[in-house]
């Protein structure tokens, strides 16, 4: 079954499935903002985010169509290889995050992964991570994929269904801020969640599992390490690194009712990741099998395999749901993000740069608009650029290089966090990634095989992908620099 | 593997289900709550 003929089999209980869903989260934030009082009630819903709310909350922002979508298509050509080497080591960093990480986040009782950076190392290194969270959450990918849905599935132009799905995210999130947004976000996470069981147990009982397919298809699709070198996987491993600084989790840390609720809430979504991961990496596999096998046309866009596959199995009344469920993975990002972006530019840039309290009200108006104009900023640059992968690493890159060093350090060793340690480590992270990304944009060459940029520095070839390997060690000795120097002009 | 495929999508829906109880409950408790607007009519 193509798109054109999903389409076709598209029936009215489809629609009023899609149309139930629109409503009820618009409805959402229209009750919830009846109940917004002050910034904090807005920013950080009042900080009684419940375990149920929470694992919805945490599962449905931090998985968006990037997963939904790109797992599939990696493991079209990878196979089960991109769930062992891609998506486990985030495992590890789940638990890291569950059981270390978190209750620490949260008994800061600040309000921003920022201003727990501004806490530990002072002002310059709260602007400078504020910059970098702000960048990171631009929710750029979410509505560049709801163009391609709306476009995959219904030929609608890719500009007008990423602006109207964007639209419904800032109406409800502008209102109800942070509780609609959890509110929504757990619904998203019940629709994408019984979606994918649902299409899994489809696609079992269709054309079996791994057992069956393994002998039917390519042996390097079956093997959990696949053609991937030591170095794709270290590099793998560094990515997993992102959810220890992610803002989004940080503002759900602050936000949750104690420090038990967040821990419990991440080692459910652990769980839970496990189990989608799994899934979509299979439904992957299994596109690839009926691609081979001629029941899906081999010329499709691969990055919608999984509509493809899913629009093979699902049967009418069922594809309404899907399409509900794509639509919730992209808004329960959009929607996070967008809140944390317009969040970390009000209250962690201008707030500090003024050096003033603003009052209540004008922080939470000051937001709300900020909401506007972050959706407002990724829906302009989101159909900007000719390859969004380039601006997810670019954004990934500078979140990681600039606040990962300086933030696990003061978990571990507050005494080692000092005002230049974090300054010089946040500077030198943001500056070299800029600049690296740069010269990759004007001397670098695409390379077509790994469709990617290489920049050649004498007998060394860079890939672009990896510029976190090079800003990393950057951002460790630019810390222990500033460190040094604190340490010598304490000393008498 | 297919083992291990199931439960997957065993725990994507008992997971979900049990979120969905306890979310509506906590819904439920919420809605009941009086509204700030409520509260200053009152």
């Amino acid at each position: 079954m193509t798109s054109t003929n999903l389409l076709a089999s598209w029936t009215a209980l489809d629609t009023a499935v899609v149309v139930v869903y629109l409503a009820a989260v618009t409805l959402i934030g229209i009750v919830v903002a009846t109940r917004i009082g002050s910034f904090d009630d807005y920013f950080m819903a009042g900080r009684r985010l419940s375990v149920p709310v929470l694992v919805g909350a945490l599962v449905a922002t931090y998985y968006g169509l990037d997963v939904t979508f790109g797992a599939p298509e990696a493991a079209y050509y990878d196979g089960i290889s991109i769930f062992f080497a891609y998506s486990m080591p985030f495992y590890l960093a789940y638990f890291l995050l569950a059981v270390f990480v978190a209750p620490r986040i949260h008994a800061l009782g600040v309000r921003s992964l920022p201003e727990a950076m501004g806490l530990y190392y002072g002002e310059t290194a709260q602007i400078l991570s504020a910059v970098a969270s702000a960048l990171y959450s631009l929710p750029v990918l979410s509505i560049a994929g709801m163009g391609v849905l709306g476009e995959a599935l219904f030929g609608i132009d890719p500009v007008l269904s990423a602006t109207i799905g964007a639209a419904i995210a800032v109406f409800y999130t502008v209102f109800g801020g942070l509780l609609a947004d959890s509110l929504t976000d757990t619904l998203q996470f019940l629709i994408m969640c019984v979606t994918v069981a649902i299409a899994g147990a489809f696609a079992m009982v269709t054309v079996g599992g791994y057992d069956q397919l393994q002998p039917q298809m390519e042996p390097h699709l079956f093997e959990p390490l696949g053609q991937l070198s030591a170095f794709d996987i270290a590099v793998f491993a560094t990515v997993a690194l992102t959810p220890l600084v992610d803002p989004a989790f940080y503002q759900r840390s602050l936000a949750a009712e104690s420090a038990k609720a967040i821990k419990y809430a991440l080692l459910i979504g652990t769980g839970i990741w496990f189990a989608f991961d799994w899934l979509v990496v299979y439904l992957g596999v299994a596109g690839r099998h009926l691609v081979d096998t001629g029941a899906i046309p081999g010329d499709i866009d691969t990055s919608a395999i999984i509509v493809y596959t899913v629009g093979h199995f699902l049967p009418t009344g069922l594809l309404g749901l899907f399409v509900a469920g794509c639509i919730a993975a992209a808004m329960s990002t959009i929607d996070s993000y967008a809140l944390v972006a317009s969040g970390n530019v009000v209250n962690d840039i201008y707030s500090r740069i003024r050096n003033e309290k603003l009052a209540d009200k004008t922080l939470l108006f000051a937001t709300r608009l900020g909401v506007i104009v972050t959706v407002a900023l990724a829906l302009v640059l989101s159909f900007r650029f000719e390859r969004i992968r380039d601006m997810w690493i670019f954004m990934a890159s500078i979140l990681v290089s600039t606040v990962l060093v300086p933030m696990l350090v003061a978990f571990a060793r507050p005494a080692w966090a000092t005002p230049r340690a974090g300054a010089y480590s946040c500077g030198a992270g943001l500056i070299s990634t800029f600049l690296l990304f740069f010269a990759f944009e004007l001397f670098g060459q695409f390379d077509a095989e790994s469709e990617s940029r290489l920049l050649t520095l004498g007998p060394v070839i860079l890939d672009r992908e990896y510029i976190a390997i090079v800003t990393l060690p950057t951002a460790i000795l630019s810390f222990l620099i500033g460190a040094c120097i604190d340490r010598l002009r304490r000393q008498p | 593997m297919n083992v291990l495929t199931w439960i997957a999508v065993a725990v994507l829906v008992v997971g979900s289900a049990l979120v969905a109880v306890l979310y509506l409950r906590e819904v439920y408790l919420y809605a009941r709550k009086p509204s700030r607007h409520s509260e200053a009519h009152d």
